[in-house]
């Protein structure tokens, strides 16, 4: 049977259903409607229309999810808890604060206790003797003078120990990020709820 | 007949959800008074109720994103529990989702939520657990912990009153949390589970697993005759919502009444390529 031709108000041919001569394509049509198609499903079996996947692949899919997950879950939870837990020793440099005695200067070529700049050639008095006190000689109750000195030692620690207090024990009280972006152990750990602050 | 016999067995089966969930209550509420809260339980249950056996994971989650480190026993616990049970923890096992099954039982007028916001757990769950603690830390007032209503429930609300009992100086809650649980309260009148609908972000990430989860809804087409006795039933969706597994299903079970549908694990032999195709329903 013979399709239904028209003319066009130009002469060109039409076919009922087909495309006309002078016009493009309806690619986006086409791919709105495929689009459509191969996203519907059954709303009784909850299957895709157009599926081409073969039903082995999605029985193995529903199988093999799970239990990927699940292996994923379980490694996780070992690796968390076991492999965390073995201590990591790493060597850090501490800053430390000690006092040391400070030697006093001694001004050269004059005897102690004499000073430079006493009018008629008295002695002069050390700094902090009492009126009284033997003219180059120290107080007696004078402490040696000390001076601050900052050290650095190195010492070894457990890397890992607040993550994996973190971790495994949830000790949440007392642990905080400093200003630095590093983990540390508040020395005064709050009362009350850890996870519930008011 | 069988059809009579296997449907009085999926009845009892419902009948016993208050019982289970009460019986996980004493594991959750832990009257020998151990304390093991290097686990992470499966549940949404604050861990600092005086009487929590288990760290609470969303707890975990959102202090874990303040401290920048990855909380990986939690993910552990809930990539495991997920891949088995998917959603059925928040129907069964859940103290939270018990609390509200219990206040839901008063004989107010229910009100079923539009199934759209239940998209509303997930932006909970992104914006609240996570990404708000990375950026501001524990100290911003929209961290989770903050505005959890379980919190101020199991919590603050026993913290206050032991300290008023020990004469000390009481810390109350702010008034956010306390407008939150209120709020939450009263909802709980007038909807069905209104917290595990819209705002919970555990059940955002179980509901997440209903889709590869080893137990799951089976639909079996050759036994529905649309009586709808399944849309009917479910108390968490809207009818227009399809059956079986979805987001917004807590698996209570109370639509296996209807012989459509039946609770099953991947495992099970199947009858034919559509009804193995009709549990999961997401294929792509």
């Amino acid at each position: 049977m013979a399709p239904l031709v028209f003319k066009t108000s130009v002469g060109s041919a039409r076919v009922l259903g087909g495309f006309d001569s002078h016009s493009p394509p309806p690619f986006f049509s086409i791919l709105l409607r495929g689009f459509l198609a191969s996203t519907m499903k059954n709303p009784l079996s909850g299957l895709r229309f157009l599926s081409m996947r073969p039903a082995r692949w999605s029985i193995f899919g529903f199988r093999f999810v799970p239990l990927l997950l699940f292996g994923v879950g379980t490694c996780t939870i070992l690796y968390g808890g076991f492999f965390h837990r073995l201590p990591v020793t790493e060597t850090i440099e501490e800053e430390f604060t000690v006092a040391e005695p400070v030697e006093p200067e001694m001004p050269m070529g004059m005897p102690p206790g004499m000073g430079p700049g006493m009018p008629f050639g008295l002695p002069g008095m050390a700094p902090g003797m009492p009126p009284g006190g033997m003219p180059g000689m120290p107080p007696e109750d004078s402490q040696p003078p000390v001076r601050f000195v900052t050290k650095i030692k190195t010492v070894e620690t457990t890397a890992n120990e607040l993550e994996w207090n973190l971790n495994v024990l949830m000790t949440f009280g007392g642990i905080a990020l400093n200003e630095k972006g590093e983990l540390v152990r508040l020395a005064v750990s709050t009362e009350g709820p850890a996870f519930c602050p008011t | 007949m069988v059809n009579k016999n296997s449907r009085r067995e999926k009845w009892r089966l419902a009948r016993w959800r208050p019982w289970v969930q009460a019986s996980f209550l004493l594991v959750w509420l832990d009257p020998l008074m151990l304390r093991w809260h290097g686990v992470c339980a499966p549940v949404f249950h604050c861990y600092s109720c005086p009487l929590a056996t288990f760290a609470c994971p969303i707890g975990i989650l959102a202090n874990s994103c303040a401290l920048h480190i990855i909380p990986l026993l939690a993910i552990g616990v809930l990539l495991v529990v997920g891949s088995l049970f998917g959603s059925l923890i928040c129907g069964w096992v859940c103290p939270f989702g018990f609390l509200q099954d219990l206040i839901g039982k008063i004989p107010t007028p229910k009100l079923r939520l539009p199934g759209w916001m239940g998209w509303t757990r997930y932006a909970v769950l992104v914006g609240l657990v996570l990404v708000i603690p990375y950026y501001f830390g524990d100290g911003n007032w929209y961290f989770f912990c903050r505005l959890c209503p379980a919190g101020a429930l199991e919590a603050s609300v026993p913290y206050s009153v032991q300290q008023s009992m020990a004469e000390k100086t009481i810390v109350w809650p702010t008034i956010t949390k306390s407008a939150i649980l209120i709020v939450f309260l009263l909802a709980t009148l007038f909807t069905w589970r209104p917290w595990c609908t819209l705002f919970c972000p555990l059940g955002a990430i179980f509901s997440l697993c209903n889709y590869v989860s080893l137990v799951f809804l089976r639909f079996q087409p050759s036994n529905c005759n649309d009586c709808e006795l399944c849309r009917d039933l479910c108390k968490h969706r809207d009818p227009s919502q399809r059956r079986g597994s979805d987001l917004r299903c807590i698996r209570c079970l109370e639509c296996v009444q209807c012989n459509a549908l039946s609770i099953g694990t991947v495992f099970q032999k199947q009858e034919n390529l559509v009804e193995i195709s009709s549990g999961p329903l997401d294929e792509s």
